[in-house]
């Protein structure tokens, strides 16, 4: 089976401070000069990967590790500084907590938006509009309503719902399944074993060991932007776990 | 399947057509009157210039500012266009921010998906402007025929302004508050409450040449409200400052988008 995301020696330089250093650091990049090294920092540096079609890879690591930067630039949101990332096939939308893509609109308009952007027609689009609807268990008052008036907990499962039925070749899902109930997320969570049979990858991240030592074949370990670990699901939670209780 | 930079999707007319719809939604699903706002908003425009120019400091007194109502439709209306398609365009990495973190949607296409839905809004002012020359009898000539020429040019315009100002506003968001200020300053230095040739004649070649809204607007208003055709010669400069503006705003854009990004 083929690899799905390559990054070799991948790392993302972010500029912090007050805005106006920002803006300045911003302007000296664009005109060619090297970020000054005081005011920058690695949010994540040295990352090297392959990922295999079918693998269900979970990311551990504490606030602030990098997960969610590392997934902005698997989906193609933030070009690496330094290194590659490539990702073969049809990337979802990176999924994270809350996070509906127009909150203005009704569900039933967001299905269409996010079908248009995983590149399909409306007629495609139409065809599977049930089958979503379903899966986020909406009934058709709830999808006639704007996102903006959902719980948390109806936009995750609409956004859920599109993402997986969508059936990208790579699901991103940014600390979605984690929480939430427990009766979707074991829902949600077999559909990633499913995906994963379908040779499809999916990358999620966690605070949750449980969940992970569930769900994930296997894991990649960050610590402040570096990439401690990456293998075997149990045998970097071991790690982690041990790591975790030394901290405490 | 090839492995590729992940990188940013292409053009795509669906996305396009989506994200505008959802544009224009944004501005009216919430509205009890919806769509009719877009009628409404430049008809109580018009109103208020009226009643304040026309009628209380009597700017229609002039015999080329008569029918006062429509003479100054004819700028404003183009005016209001030009401000709310440059303004909502600019704003588009904004509006746009969860959609633009959470996919590796085209940039441009969220941009100009925000030019267009402003765009339709304000362009259904046309049909009031249609209107005010039934009212006012206005003599129809076949000088209408070149209306999209000075329509063409204020779109260009508009669009290359957007694009210069949108990663900008993210990287420095009192850009927004400046724009705001300068629309209001362009306004009142363009042909639209009163006429080109009232401004006296010794200052008239410059007033043109710094101002590419005064061909615009004159350009617009001259065939629907003079029956004559555009004043050729400072709508070519104003169409060579919007060309100008429209490369150099791209050019900006595509630049400055990557650095945008980051700090939304």
């Amino acid at each position: 089976m083929g690899i799905v995301i390559r990054c070799e020696d991948a790392g993302l330089c972010f500029t912090r401070g007050s805005r106006r250093h920002m803006v300045a650091a911003s302007l000296r990049r664009l005109a060619g000069f090297a970020p000054r090294a005081d005011g920058t920092f690695w949010a994540v540096r040295g990352i090297d990967l392959s990922i295999r079609a079918g693998a269900r890879v979970g990311i551990c690591g504490g606030n602030g590790a990098g997960k969610t930067t590392l997934l902005r630039m698997i989906c193609g949101i933030y070009e690496p500084d330094e290194g590659t990332v490539s990702v073969a096939g049809h990337t979802s939308a990176l999924l994270s907590l809350g996070a509906g893509i127009s909150a203005h609109l009704s569900g039933r308009d967001n299905v269409f938006v996010a079908g248009a952007l995983h590149g399909l027609s409306r007629g495609e689009i139409e065809a599977r509009y049930d089958e979503i609807a379903a899966f986020a268990e909406l009934d058709a008052a709830a999808l006639a309503t704007p996102v903006r008036y959902y719980s948390a907990g109806m936009r995750t499962r609409l956004g859920f719902a599109i993402a997986a039925t969508l059936t990208p070749d790579l699901l991103l899902l940014d600390e979605v399944l984690s929480t939430g109930d427990v009766a979707f997320r074991e829902k949600s969570a077999a559909r990633l074993h499913e995906l994963a049979a379908q040779a499809r990858c999916v990358v999620f991240t966690s605070h949750n060991l449980r969940f992970l030592r569930e769900h994930a074949d296997q894991v990649l370990w960050l610590d402040r932007g570096r990439q401690l670990a990456f293998g075997p699901a149990a045998d970097v939670l071991d790690d982690y776990a041990r790591f975790m209780k030394r901290a405490a | 399947m090839t492995a590729a930079t992940p990188g940013l999707r292409g053009w795509d007319r669906n996305v396009l057509w989506q994200l505008t719809q959802t544009g224009m939604r944004r501005r009216t699903s919430d509205r009890v009157l919806g769509v009719a706002w877009w009628l409404l908003d430049p008809l109580l425009l018009v109103g208020v210039y009226a009643l304040v120019f026309g009628g209380l400091l009597e700017f229609g007194r002039h015999a080329e500012q008569n029918a006062y109502p429509l003479f100054v439709a004819c700028a404003l209306i183009p005016w209001r266009w030009f401000a709310m398609a440059s303004t909502q365009g600019a704003s588009a990495f904004q509006q746009n921010h969860t959609l633009l973190l959470s996919t590796p949607v085209h940039r441009e296409t969220v941009l100009l998906s925000e030019w267009i839905s402003a765009s339709a809004q304000a362009l259904a002012g046309v049909a009031l402007l249609l209107g005010l020359m039934l009212v006012y009898e206005v003599p129809i000539t076949l000088n209408l025929l070149w209306l999209p020429i000075p329509l063409a040019v204020l779109a260009a315009l508009s669009l290359g302004v957007a694009y210069l100002l949108c990663p900008l506003g993210v990287m420095l968001p009192d850009v927004g508050n400046l724009y705001a200020a300068l629309l209001r300053l362009v306004w009142f230095l363009s042909p639209g409450l009163y006429a080109l040739s009232r401004v006296p004649e010794e200052w008239r070649g410059l007033y043109v040449a710094i101002n590419p809204f005064a061909g615009i607007l004159e350009g617009v208003r001259r065939p629907i409200h003079a029956g004559l055709p555009p004043d050729w010669e400072a709508l070519a400069w104003s169409a060579a400052f919007a060309a100008i503006v429209l490369a150099a705003g791209r050019f900006v854009f595509l630049r400055l988008t990557p650095a945008a990004i980051r700090m939304l």
